[in-house]
């Protein structure tokens, strides 16, 4: 194998088939779709020569209420005190008298389950426990949609905008 | 393009823009994308690269004066933009330029569209070696066989050290591809 430079005459590297063919339409369609998100506008007008007198409505309204208001300070120094006290105190206490209750956080999942098992619950007691919003929520998980329904959706609710920025 | 004046009108003019444009991008597509894909080595770069070119000449162009070519305006932004993509990838790996020219390089002997036998990888893993204005100049004058003076409009710099760089990389090459 020649080692000299000047013997080597390409790079070696390829394009994949066609590759050329397509560039022109490719750039062009990325121009055309950058034009649509790059266009800012969101369609919403403001009423004419609204711009123009903002200013004048804005200071008629400080002007029409300059009565002096006082400000009353919701946390004076003092109240800070007591109250940061009285939490200290209650954490304390919590420490103190409650030294290893079981909570919520570090039940552990069997545990529940052998509870709800060994106390016979039947579903419409834990049905009952729960509210209508959360068993409407549980209902549409389940439900299944026909083919008719999800495509009449699509066609009212989607514009083919959406397809071309996805 | 016999008259550059002439197309540039067309590019210009809302009318004939996108014809105009469609031809320019057929005139120069395939230099300007080995023009990059020896600066960014992947294909996938390569064509990302190209298509923004692309794009910023098409929005730039009314403000192109006509004080150099077109056609060094659009190389010097092809330059530009595949330098900016090797930025961009360093950035995004948090590491250096030349960690990401190297491990481009490291892809190629497994890379689909690399078919270069084992001296033209050793080439290419040279050139990586070299600086970078040493590099373009060395691409841009042994393969693409540009003149000093193109060459010197692209890179905005003077023909003479155009000259000495493209003088240097040779030696470097040489010596690289001779030693073991």
């Amino acid at each position: 194998m020649n080692k000299e430079l000047k013997n080597i005459k390409t790079t070696g590297f390829k394009t994949p088939d066609n590759y050329f063919d397509t560039i022109e339409d490719n750039v062009m369609d990325n121009i055309k779709l950058n034009n649509i998100l790059n266009s800012k506008s969101t369609g919403q007008t403001i009423p004419e020569g609204y711009f123009d007198t903002i200013e004048d409505s804005v200071y008629k309204k400080i002007t029409s209420s300059k009565k002096e208001i006082k400000v009353v300070r919701l946390f004076t120094r003092k109240n800070m005190f007591y109250a940061a006290s009285l939490a200290a105190a209650i954490v304390l206490m919590l420490i103190v008298v409650l030294p290893s209750n079981p909570s919520f956080s570090n039940l552990e999942l069997e545990t529940v389950e052998n509870y709800i098992y060994q106390e016979s619950y039947s579903s419409e007691d834990i049905a009952a426990l729960l509210t209508e919003e959360e068993l409407k929520e549980v209902l549409y998980a389940d439900s299944s949609y026909s083919d008719e329904s999800l495509e009449d959706y699509i066609l009212d609710n989607t514009t083919i905008e959406d397809f071309i920025i996805e | 393009m016999t008259n550059e004046k002439e197309f540039l009108i067309q590019l210009q003019s809302p009318e004939t823009r996108e014809r105009a444009f469609r031809e320019l991008m057929s005139l120069y597509k395939e230099r300007l994308y080995w023009h990059i894909r020896k600066i960014v080595i992947s294909h996938d770069d390569a064509d990302d690269v190209l298509q923004n070119t692309f794009i910023k000449i098409y929005r730039s162009i009314h403000n192109f004066k006509g004080d150099s070519k077109l056609f060094s305006w659009m190389y010097r932004i092809a330059t530009n933009e595949a330098i900016t993509q090797i930025n961009k990838n360093a950035k995004r790996l948090q590491t250096t330029n030349e960690t990401i020219q190297q491990t481009a390089l490291g892809n190629l002997p497994t890379d689909v569209y690399f078919d270069g036998n084992e001296i033209q990888l050793k080439l290419q893993q040279a050139i990586a070696i070299l600086p970078q204005k040493q590099q373009l100049v060395f691409n841009m004058k042994y393969f693409d066989d540009l003149k000093y003076k193109e060459i010197a409009e692209i890179l905005e710099t003077s023909e003479g050290a155009l000259k000495a760089s493209y003088h240097i990389a040779v030696k470097k090459l040489q010596t690289y591809l001779t030693s073991d």
